[in-house]
């Protein structure tokens, strides 16, 4: 891969950045995460009447000689969540355009990043085919996280991708974190399934397109054999023959759109969240722009 | 529409050519998609939205079909045919001017000739041609047909220069095809045909030879081309039995026109003496005429000669169109005068009618009667019989020109004579001084005379050396010099100017010659004993040249027919030429002159200092058939009747050429915007 954002320049604009995880989830004991559950931390959440069973310690005597009923205090939790991010490895993602997977890379390494350096679990679920791979483990702490980036920086993308079976085939955990998929998402897998499958799971979801100026604005015109990067031979019927006139490139922009906002409303509908992503654009300035205008970043 | 080349559809196999190009050329540039997942989509889009989005796709090979269709249709030339609409109003006008128009009538107490009748029917003519709103043009058929321009009459009428070929613009300019808008002028200048007269009151326009109608036809074909319904109407007298097309309007006037004639005038030598045939004629009516012969007798007096005339008289009744021969016999029992002619300085016949129609061809006058003495004298210490056998030979060979009396002195002792002779040639011993008065030819000289101022280098012997000439000259005409072989000669060093060299030996000059009016000399420096030119075909030939170099007949023939060139010759630099009074002086020779007036015409030349030393004449009469005022014409020259064409071709290359632009751009456009 012979570009790359990942650099110590790059990670120290992300340093004072955290990802913004919903309140309902589990997580895990310790971490950083504010959860609406009650925990034994030292920051004041509220009162409650005392039940039989309840610790005496946490009585608050104050209020029982005003009110002369017994309430204990309750705390705030934090959780330690994990963060699994899945990366489309097939070749649409890096055989045509390298700056294409080296931008994924990138933008997997940015939350992968924030996640650890929240005392978060990470992961890294690399998607080929039908399968997803989780080379690097769980990553917790930045020494293993930097160790999988420089893995990550070498991975080849190639083949095809079936996000619905990688996903439902992968431990995904239960309401325990965010799962973040990028992939450009040209594919006809039923990528909805696997986003249905990650709400049954109980997880947060962000679906990450990455996308090239070609494939946002076509350039090319005229009578083109349109060569698909997964096809495997010539006759494969993913290959097209077309003559690109100005009606087509239009109808190409329609199709776009429409398909965005077709991945937009579908996460929302499941309280999942969508960004598209253009290798032209900085990176830095994409996630933070979109990732704090769908709230996962804060 | 029709196509005037359809083999043009040759062209079509362009589209044959375009076909392959199509499909051998690549139509498709590959690309290297991530995914064509969002292409696959849009193709729902893009149907939805562009139905004829396939028509769009084959609308540049359309174009491009269209194209070569277009190019193969311009070159099979495209036309839209037409019914022919052209113009009958159109009018040429040929007037006959020959000599046989000048046939006179009394009318109404006036003499009126053709000429006049011709241009009156013209005018009339024009008037009605220019009143109907039609073209007309005006072609006189003189000695040349020329288009009648607006320009002075007599300019108009000779000046030759100007020939109707169509090509001279002024001519052509004002009376060629012209409308009602010059109708002024043209009329103006056809009233000035008739109003200036010769000397004998005869309309200058008219020539007295014959007239070029095959150069007015061509003229008038010219016309017809461009319009085949144009009428060319011919006004003259002599008649036609096909006229080919032309509207011949007959300007004779039947019985009331009789000319008598005297057609030729020939003496004969008949036992050392003439005899005089006249051939006279009467066109139009038998007539009773009067024929006089009167001859200037040369008598060759012990004392002087001197000049006789002698007439006779003859009353002959003859029938129109059969030639009479009248016969003024001095010889014989028979004879018409107590006179035998030897010679005679000259002899004229007239013939005399009183109702005659041509006064002009009434009379013949012969000369060349006597034939001039040339005296030569030969002088030699050692004569050459090769010098004398060329010169009887030649004396014998131009006896016709000349009576040449050749005079020998021989003899070391012998004194040649400086004066009296037309030719001298001195041979070896050269005279003290060069004669003044005839031509001199210096042959071997040891010694030059010294008024020449020619000087002579040592004389060079022993080898064979071949002549050479640097330059064409008269004197070798007909000659080889280059095989002729000298063994002893003296090269002439210097000699003054105006000499020119004739032969040269080693470079050097050994034959020189001066021609001019007051010295004609030839010098040749080498003797015929030390040569081989004596004894070939050269030496006789030199001799000749001679003659014709240094004493030049005038003229060839005496009696010649108006408009007939005749190609004068002078021995001097300077000729005049007198007709009916009027004197010309040519200096320029040989001279071609054209012949125009009827008559005497008298030559006469100044030489070796005196004036009029050589005085001749000839005579011009009027062509024979111009007589015959009643001249019948088998067919008339040309071809002016041209095939209408019922229909028109009105070209469409400019319209094909547009469309075939607008395509191109077109094309041009669809290329550029592929993605249309």
């Amino acid at each position: 891969m012979a570009v790359s954002y990942l650099n110590d320049d790059f990670f120290s604009r992300l340093e004072t950045l955290a990802l913004n995880l919903r309140a309902d989830l589990a997580g895990f004991f310790g971490g950083k995460h504010f959860v609406k559950t009650y925990g034994q931390t030292v920051e004041f959440a509220d009162y409650r009447e005392y039940v039989l069973g309840d610790d005496l310690r946490r009585i608050d005597w104050n209020l029982f000689s005003r009110f002369e009923k017994f309430f204990i205090k309750l705390f705030t939790d934090e959780r330690q969540m994990h963060i699994q991010i899945m990366l489309d490895c097939s070749a649409s993602m890096g055989r045509v355009n390298p700056q294409k997977s080296a931008y994924s890379v990138g933008v997997a390494a940015a939350l992968g990043f924030l996640a650890v350096h929240n005392t978060d679990k990470l992961s890294f679920n690399l998607i080929k085919d039908g399968a997803a791979q989780n080379p690097y483990g769980t990553i917790v702490g930045k020494n293993a996280f930097f160790r999988a980036i420089r893995g990550l920086e070498n991975i080849e993308f190639n083949g095809e991708c079936d996000l619905a079976s990688a996903v439902v085939n992968s431990d995904v955990g239960t309401n325990d974190g965010l799962t973040v998929i990028i992939s450009d998402f040209f594919t006809d897998s039923d990528w909805k399934k696997a986003v249905d499958y990650l709400c049954f799971k109980k997880r947060q979801v962000l679906l990450v397109q990455v996308l090239t100026p070609d494939e946002a604005d076509p350039t090319y015109d005229g009578r083109v054999h349109m060569i698909d990067a997964e096809a495997e031979t010539d006759m494969d019927e993913r290959n097209m023959k077309l003559r690109v006139t100005r009606g087509m490139l239009d109808a190409y922009a329609r199709a776009l759109a429409d398909y965005q906002e077709e991945l937009k409303s579908f996460c929302h509908s499941r309280g999942a969240e969508f960004i598209s992503l253009v290798t032209d654009r900085p990176i830095e300035n994409a996630l933070f722009e979109q990732l704090l205008k769908v709230g996962v970043m804060e | 529409m029709s196509l005037l080349l359809p083999l043009g559809l040759l062209g079509l196999i362009g589209l044959l050519v375009l076909l392959i190009i199509y499909l051998i050329k690549p139509n498709y540039q590959q690309k290297l998609l991530s995914s064509t997942f969002v292409w696959k989509l849009s193709l729902k889009y893009q149907k939805k939205r562009l139905p004829i989005n396939k028509l769009r796709n084959i609308l540049l090979l359309i174009c491009q079909i269209l194209i070569i269709v277009f190019l193969a249709l311009i070159l099979t030339q495209p036309a839209v045919q037409e019914e022919r609409h052209l113009s009958s109003k159109e009018k040429v006008i040929v007037i006959d001017a020959s000599a046989s128009m000048l046939a006179t009538t009394l009318y109404d107490d006036e003499h009126y000739t053709r000429f006049e009748e011709a241009v009156d029917g013209a005018m009339e003519l024009a008037e009605k041609t220019f009143a109907d709103d039609g073209m007309l043009t005006v072609i006189l058929a003189g000695s040349n047909a020329t288009i009648f321009k607006d320009d002075d009459i007599t300019d108009a009428i000779y000046d030759t220069d100007k020939q109707a070929d169509g090509t001279d613009e002024g001519a052509v300019a004002q009376f060629y095809r012209v409308k009602a808008d010059s109708q002024i002028a043209v009329m103006q200048r056809m009233q000035e045909l008739k109003s200036v007269v010769d000397g004998n009151n005869n309309p200058l326009a008219c020539t007295y030879g014959s007239a070029d109608i095959e150069g007015a036809m061509k003229i008038a074909e010219d016309i017809t081309t461009e319009n085949p319904l144009a009428e060319v109407y011919l006004f003259t007298g002599k008649k036609y039995l096909n006229s080919n097309g032309v509207k011949v309007v007959d300007v004779s006037r039947g019985a009331q026109e009789v000319n008598v004639a005297v057609l030729d005038l020939r003496a004969e030598l008949e036992e050392g003496y003439y005899t005089f045939y006249a051939d006279v004629v009467s066109y139009g009516e038998n007539a009773e005429v009067d024929i006089n012969f009167l001859i200037n007798v040369n008598v060759f007096g012990a004392d002087a000669d001197y000049v006789r005339p002698v007439e006779a008289h003859f009353h002959r009744q003859l029938v129109s169109g059969e030639v009479a021969t009248v016969i003024f016999d001095t010889n014989g029992e028979g004879r018409n005068v107590n006179e035998y002619v030897v010679a005679f300085s000259s002899a004229s016949a007239d013939v005399v009618y009183a109702g005659d129609a041509i006064v002009e061809d009434n009379s013949v006058t012969l000369y060349g009667g006597v034939k001039p003495n040339l005296k030569v004298q030969y002088a030699s210490p050692r004569p050459s019989i090769f010098f004398y056998s060329a010169l009887m030979s030649l004396s014998n060979a131009l006896r016709g020109r000349w009576d040449i009396e050749i005079d020998e002195v021989r003899g070391e002792t012998a004194v040649p004579k400086l004066s009296g002779y037309d030719m001298y040639i001195f041979e070896h011993t050269m005279p003290t001084e060069v004669p003044h008065d005839g031509v001199v030819f210096l042959v071997n000289p040891t010694v030059m005379p010294p008024d020449l101022g020619v000087m002579l280098d040592k004389q060079v012997s022993g080898v064979e050396t071949n002549l050479i000439a640097p330059d064409t000259h008269p004197l070798i005409s007909y000659m080889d010099i280059s095989k002729l072989l000298i063994t002893s000669y003296s090269s002439i060093s210097t000699y003054p100017e105006g000499y020119t060299t004739v032969m040269q030996c080693d470079g050097k000059p050994v034959f020189i010659s001066k021609n001019t009016a007051d010295e004609k000399i030839a010098i040749m420096t080498f003797s015929t004993a030390y040569s081989d030119i004596a004894v070939t075909v050269e030496f006789p030939t030199l001799i000749y040249n001679m003659f014709e170099y240094f004493i030049p007949s005038t003229f060839t023939q005496y009696i010649f027919d108006v408009n007939d060139t005749i190609t004068f010759k002078a021995r001097g630099t300077e000729l005049e030429l007198t007709i009916g009074g009027n004197t010309e002086t040519l200096k320029e020779f040989p001279k071609e002159y054209l012949l125009k007036q009827v008559g005497s015409y008298a030559t006469s030349q100044t030489l070796f200092g005196v004036k009029n030393a050589i005085t001749e004449n000839f005579f011009v009469k009027m062509p024979t058939q111009e007589s015959n005022i009643g001249m019948v014409i088998d067919l008339m020259p040309g071809s002016v009747v041209k095939p209408v064409p019922a229909m028109t071709f009105d070209d469409l290359l400019v319209y094909f050429a547009a469309a075939l632009v607008a395509l191109l751009l077109l094309e041009w456009w669809l290329q550029s915007r592929s993605r249309i």
